[in-house]
């Protein structure tokens, strides 16, 4: 995987993020402070932490759900700091929620319908969906992926959990994603469940890059190439997964704060 | 806590406009320091300071005389701008008191105002004490607000739009009990003499021929009140900042189960601020019985101010609704000096320029314009529980039951005489046309505006105003569809541009700040007679021939309306299964999700605002032919309101709900009389009914009559 990214990096494809000097502050109080990192295109990195280190400060910021209060923000090369978030999910960003964010009132198949919409153009379009549209063709394609097709008509409502995180992850699919970022995608599945999980990860096309926040060291290191640590909001370590798993400093903070 | 910040967006804490550091308008304490800080600004400051203490006490050159008018006409002004300016402060501080504290929308608040009003003159009268009538109606006023907030704000805690709902049911209700009660009298409250007279200020306003000067004389008692105001928001604003009392208030705000896990009694203290906040509006009833005078229609007119206050000063802020206050008691009173008749355009140009730039107020903290209205949770429930089963087609495959509706209403001519077409049917689709606009808006995409029929009247207006009337010397006479064509367009473009206005901010405030663009339309027409021709508005408006049918007829005319409100609900019907249908529920449900997946959610409302202006002036223009005639009662704000309540009363959650609403009202409106005299009630109480009817429908069945239906054949479809 690491020799795809390496690959496009040497055929001179700029990063697919890059973020210079980020600052976020709530009031007073700075959930990222002056942080600055780069992201191949292809690569998966992980984001590890405690509670409240800033991770998912740090996506609300690349997303544009919250701006930052200062820095920049380049994705693939261009500067989208001050874009709306949709304007971002256009040009190839994705995410998924920590707290599912999925319409509960409309079925599984109109909540991938949305998301492939969202992403094309017709936003505005007044034509009902018909069978042959190729968007139509796109939903189904992305429902038989995720493995939700026997409940392609049910209310999002009437889900069950695991199954929610998976139309989560679907709609994060949708359309051409270039870079996606995940936040806790395995928090509260059964262990059949994260290994699902940990197979569509490992199946996506290799020019996708993404970021994992992930607090299972098992699933996070099992499929990303580099990881990052966050401590109160800086980015606190670099480096390749074993380089990060055996740091005394990161056993330490990371293993302490978890358990405290 | 960053997980917490991170995962929710943050929350407006209206509480903590209270806070000393945003307090702008408050002195700050230590000029010295300023100055030594910044000599620009200080220095400007004092320069400005010098000129206005030169405009008010220097004798004017005729050259600004020339520019600005005669010195004693514009001081007059602003000190009636500034007195005004106090007599909003008082009744909107509570509106706003209770909004910021509890984030309750209290549309009782103008009912709280009237109340205290008439009480303060009942009692002023047979006690012949003004102070007595003070406290009277700040006992009764505050009464009637713990029982709102025990009967309804506590009860239905978390439902906000609910809530807004029943204080509006609530003031048609006692609106018209005091109506019955009281009569269409105007009523004025004597000061006191010590009060009474006019004070010498040592303003020179002209120089006599000897030389002497003429000073500027003001009624006492306004300047007593307005003091009074100033004394009343600087105590408000310092027990809010500086007591122990205060501080619970505040925290009660932020983590109310915080305060009651510490043991405080959060209820109570919540139950005492609604009752200083509506007895406030009771005293303040009783200053404006002494300025002006109490008569129906006072209680909307004095909520309407509220909102403009607290809309344009920062919703939640004691210190923004003082310079709210001011800024619109100014603007309204130099207003008529400069522009008569366009006074209230004023008004409304500096709400809509607070809207645009800064949409949470002056001071007002900023609201997220994205966030998910939790308070549109009723509708989304309402909508979703109206769900069909997919894949059952709904246009062309019409089921018997639907079948049977239409042929009945095709075949309606040959049983219905005129008098049920026009009268009860062709009234009933114009009605539930321009509900259906809302439901629209309010049903798919969450957004309950007031606008409706304001936008139908505009287009009703013009159509008068371009075309013919009996009133020749404004009507421009041109055809008949040229006319229509250039009202339609111009009422979309105007519900529009409101929309992309109103949809700066979300949830409850949607309700607040259309109401207030609509009351400044009604106004405007009762004011301007250049184009709206005032009180009297147009009359004789034709109803065109063409294609050699004289449409005016009852059964073409029955037709005709039949036709374009069929369509409407086709379309709205039509709209829900297109993709910008499912965009504009998914951004009713989620808007941050929304825009996740790359929807543009603003532009999306303001498109569902567009398609609700065209349905609403379609029926406008209908409304017009149907009346004959146009006056600022149309879209004043009883009939503003009634279409939310048809709306509501129907079932927002389907198409449908809007026509059996209209239905309803219109049946009601036609024969209650009867039922009224029938059960020895004077037949003027319809008000009363429609009022009470609605408070029903909003307590018992939040998904109106539609719901009602759906549980007595025993299909529960709420998932609840």
């Amino acid at each position: 995987m690491a020799s795809v990214a390496e690959r496009l990096q040497a055929a001179g494809a700029v990063n697919a993020l890059e973020l210079r000097g980020v600052t976020r502050m709530f009031g007073a109080l700075a959930a990222l402070t002056d942080i600055t990192l780069s992201v191949r295109p292809g690569e998966r990195r992980a984001v590890l932490g405690s509670n409240g280190a800033g991770k998912t400060t740090l996506f609300n910021c690349i997303t544009g759900d919250f701006p930052p209060t200062s820095g920049t923000i380049r994705f693939f090369g261009e500067d989208v700091t001050d874009f709306p978030p949709q304007d971002r999910i256009r040009r190839g960003l994705r995410r998924t929620y920590q707290i599912s964010q999925l319409f509960a009132g409309m079925t599984v198949f109109e909540n991938i319908y949305l998301g492939c919409r969202g992403v094309s153009r017709g936003r505005f379009s007044m034509r009902p969906p018909r069978r042959a549209d190729a968007l139509v063709q796109a939903a189904e394609e992305l429902l038989d992926a995720v493995h939700l097709v026997p409940v392609r008509d049910l209310l999002v409502a009437e889900l069950a959990y695991g199954q929610q995180r998976q139309l989560e992850i679907a709609l994060a699919l949708a359309g051409a994603p270039r870079f996606i970022l995940f936040d806790e995608p395995a928090a509260g599945l059964s262990p059949t469940e994260r290994s699902e999980l940990l197979e569509i990860l490992n199946a996506l096309p290799p020019h996708i890059g993404f970021i994992i926040i992930e607090h299972d060291m098992d699933v996070a290191l099992r499929v990303v190439d580099s990881v990052t640590m966050m401590h109160n909001g800086r980015i606190f370590k670099e480096g390749r997964p074993e380089e990060i798993e055996s740091d005394p400093e990161v056993q330490e903070l990371y293993l302490g704060g978890a358990h405290a | 806590m960053s997980e917490r910040l991170a995962t929710q967006p943050p929350a407006p804490r209206a509480g903590a406009a209270f806070a000393p550091g945003t307090a702008a308008v408050m002195p700050a304490a230590g000029g010295g320091g300023v100055i030594a800080r910044h000599p620009v600004w200080a220095t400007v400051v004092a320069v400005l300071i010098l000129l206005l203490a030169w405009l008010v006490f220097g004798a004017w050159p005729a050259g600004l005389i020339a520019v600005l008018g005669r010195k004693r006409v514009v001081l007059n002004a602003v000190l009636n701008g500034l007195t005004l300016g106090g007599l909003y402060f008082l009744v909107a501080s509570g509106f706003t008191l209770i909004f910021g504290l509890m984030r309750n929308v209290n549309l009782a608040h103008g009912t709280l105002y009237l109340l205290g009003g008439y009480v303060g003159y009942v009692v002023g009268v047979a006690s012949g004490s003004w102070l007595l009538a003070f406290v009277a109606a700040a006992a009764a006023s505050a009464l009637l607000g713990l029982l709102l907030q025990w009967g309804v704000f506590r009860r239905m805690e978390g439902e906000d739009l609910r809530q807004t709902l029943v204080t509006i049911g609530i003031s048609i209700v006692v609106g018209d009990l005091m109506l019955w009660v009281f009569g269409g009298d105007f009523y004025q409250i004597q000061a006191p003499d010590s009060l009474l007279g006019a004070v010498k200020l040592p303003i020179v306003v002209a120089t006599r021929g000897d030389g002497s000067a003429v000073l500027l004389t003001y009624p006492r008692v306004r300047l007593v009140v307005f003091a009074a105001s100033v004394v009343i928001g600087v105590l408000m604003w310092l027990a809010l900042n500086r007591t122990r009392i205060g501080m619970m208030i505040r925290a009660g705000v932020d983590d109310r189960d915080m305060l009651v896990a510490f043991g405080k009694p959060v209820q109570l203290i919540f139950a005492a601020v609604f009752a200083f906040g509506a007895g406030l509006a009771g005293i303040a009833g009783v200053v404006g019985g002494t300025f002006q005078s109490l008569a129906p229609g006072e209680d909307t007119h004095f909520l309407l101010a509220s909102l403009v206050v607290v809309i344009v000063g920062g919703m939640g802020s004691i210190p923004g609704a003082a310079l709210g206050a001011l800024l619109i008691g100014l603007s309204e009173q130099v207003g008529i000096v400069y522009l008569p008749t366009y006074s209230v355009v004023l008004t409304f140009l500096i709400m809509v320029a607070v809207l645009a730039f800064r949409p949470a107020g002056l001071l007002g903290r900023h609201v997220a314009p994205a966030q998910a209205g939790a308070s549109m949770a009723l509708l989304a429930a309402a909508a979703a529980a109206r769900r069909r089963p997919r894949g059952e087609p709904v246009v062309f495959g019409l089921r018997a039951p639907t079948l049977v509706v239409i042929a009945a209403l095709l075949l309606m001519p040959l049983v219905a005489n005129g008098f049920f077409l026009v009268q009860v049917f062709a009234w009933s689709f114009v009605l539930g046309m321009i509900a259906l606009g809302l439901t629209v808006l309010a049903g798919y995409g969450g957004m309950v505006s007031l606008l409706q029929m304001t936008v139908a009247g505009i287009a009703g207006y013009l159509v008068a105003v371009f075309g013919h009337s009996g009133v020749t010397t404004v009507s421009l006479g041109w055809p008949w569809w040229a006319a229509v064509l250039a009202a339609i367009l111009i009422a979309v473009a105007f519900g529009t541009v409101s929309g992309a206005l109103a949809v700066r901010t979300a949830g409850i405030y949607t309700i607040m700040i259309t109401l207030a663009i609509a009351s400044a339309f009604f106004y405007l027409t009762l004011e301007n007679y250049a184009i709206f021709n005032g009180f009297s508005g147009f009359n004789s408006v034709p109803v065109p021939h063409v294609f050699g049918i004289d449409w005016r007829r009852p059964v073409a005319f029955y037709y005709l309306v039949l036709f374009w409100a069929g369509l409407a609900y086709v379309v709205a019907v039509f709209l829900r299964r297109t993709p910008f249908g499912l965009a504009l529920q998914g951004a009713r449900d989620n808007p941050r999700r929304m825009a996740a997946l790359g929807f543009n959610v603003t532009a999306h409302r303001v498109a569902a605002y567009a398609i609700a202006s065209l349905i609403a002036a379609v029926g406008g223009v209908l409304l017009v032919w149907l009346n004959g005639e146009i006056a600022p009662g149309t879209a004043g704000v009883g009939p503003v309101v009634d279409i939310l309540v048809i709306a509501v009363v129907g079932g927002i959650g389907d198409p449908i709900g809007a026509f059996i609403g209209a239905l309803i009202f219109v049946l009601l409106r036609t024969f209650a009389s009867d039922a009224l005299t029938f059960v020895g009630l004077n037949q003027e109480r319809f008000q009363l009914l429609i009022g009470l009817g609605f408070l029903l429908i909003v307590f018992f069945s939040p998904d109106g009559v539609l719901g009602l239906w759906a549980r007595w054949r025993g299909r529960p479809r709420a998932a609840a």
